[in-house]
């Protein structure tokens, strides 16, 4: 009787320890899973601030605002409205990607006449994901003045 | 446990191995959610550093812009470095120095600004970058800042 009593007690250990060990699994998950989210965020922002300021400064480079094409001449180039939109894919290292690229940058450039001599406005855009699940990461906006 | 000794009524190794194991795993989790916390507040004040240099980097190419203007004006093509000096532009103000250099410089946050001089051409027609920097905006005065360094 003595060791049919020990036996239950033991069960009864084992069943209070296990209900409280998940109760604590799914706290302790929470905070692992608010801390992960929070790391990729924050890996994500840091990826695309810096890929905007390469191609902030790909922009900065141009000795001419024609040279952007050959400057930009790995992306896509696209025409909206007076601004020449150059897009290009990158992977997670920031190296061009073709498909499954993880981040886009799209930098949008305007040219106008600042006399006496002519104003380059950019604003580059990192986003990531794909389709209508892409969100934006990053903008940043650069002028460059080419004297006249 | 069940015929032995007893630590405590009803707490057997069990027990006291799932209290060491949640312990842990509370540690573990509160540890990396503060390291995250921390990676991401280092990240906006990156974020906001990164922001405030493009804003200073643009609005210092409007003013080389005005200045730009301003050399080609009859006026400044004899004495630019005159014309130009004290003059506002784009809430800038221009200084000019002995080397005939116009100066200005643009804050980039709290605690720095950006530098900038260039010196007119020969020709009056332009002009030639000779500075292009970031400086700490304040001196710094370390004569009140003593470091308690260890004598041996």
């Amino acid at each position: 009787m003595k060791r049919h009593s020990g036996i239950h007690s033991f069960f009864l250990e084992m069943i209070l320890v296990l209900l409280f060990l998940s109760v604590s699994c799914a706290a302790v998950l929470q905070l692992f899973s608010a801390a992960h989210a929070t790391a990729r965020r924050s890996a994500e922002l840091n990826a695309a601030m810096v890929l905007a300021q390469s191609a902030a400064e790909t922009v900065q480079s141009a000795e001419t605002p024609a040279d952007l094409d050959r400057l930009f001449q790995n992306g896509r180039k696209k025409q909206e409205g007076k601004a020449s939109v150059y897009t290009a894919d990158c992977g997670a290292d920031g190296s061009p990607a073709g498909q499954n690229a993880a981040y886009r940058v799209e930098t949008a450039v305007r040219t106008s006449d600042a006399a006496p001599g002519v104003m380059l406005e950019a604003k580059i855009t990192v986003s990531s994901g794909d389709g209508s699940s892409r969100r934006e990461l990053f903008t940043l906006n650069t002028k460059k003045y080419f004297p006249g | 446990m069940t015929n032995g000794k007893r630590l405590y009524p009803g707490v057997g190794v069990s027990s006291i191995l799932m209290i060491f194991l949640v312990l842990c795993l509370t540690s573990f989790g509160v540890l990396s959610l503060f390291s995250a916390r921390s990676d991401w507040n280092l990240t906006r004040k990156n974020r906001e550093s990164v922001l405030n240099y493009y804003a200073a980097d643009a609005k210092a190419q409007q003013v080389l812009r005005q200045i730009d203007a301003k050399l080609r004006e009859p006026g400044a093509r004899a004495h630019p470095a005159d014309v130009l000096d004290g003059l506002s532009v784009e809430g800038t103000k221009l200084s000019a120095g002995r080397t005939k250099e116009i100066g200005f410089s643009i804050p980039v946050g709290d605690s720095q600004r950006l530098e900038v001089s260039v010196l007119p051409e020969a020709s009056g027609q332009s002009y030639r970058i000779t500075r292009y920097r970031l400086a700490a905006a304040g001196k710094w005065n370390g004569d009140d800042r003593h470091l308690e360094v260890w004598q041996g």
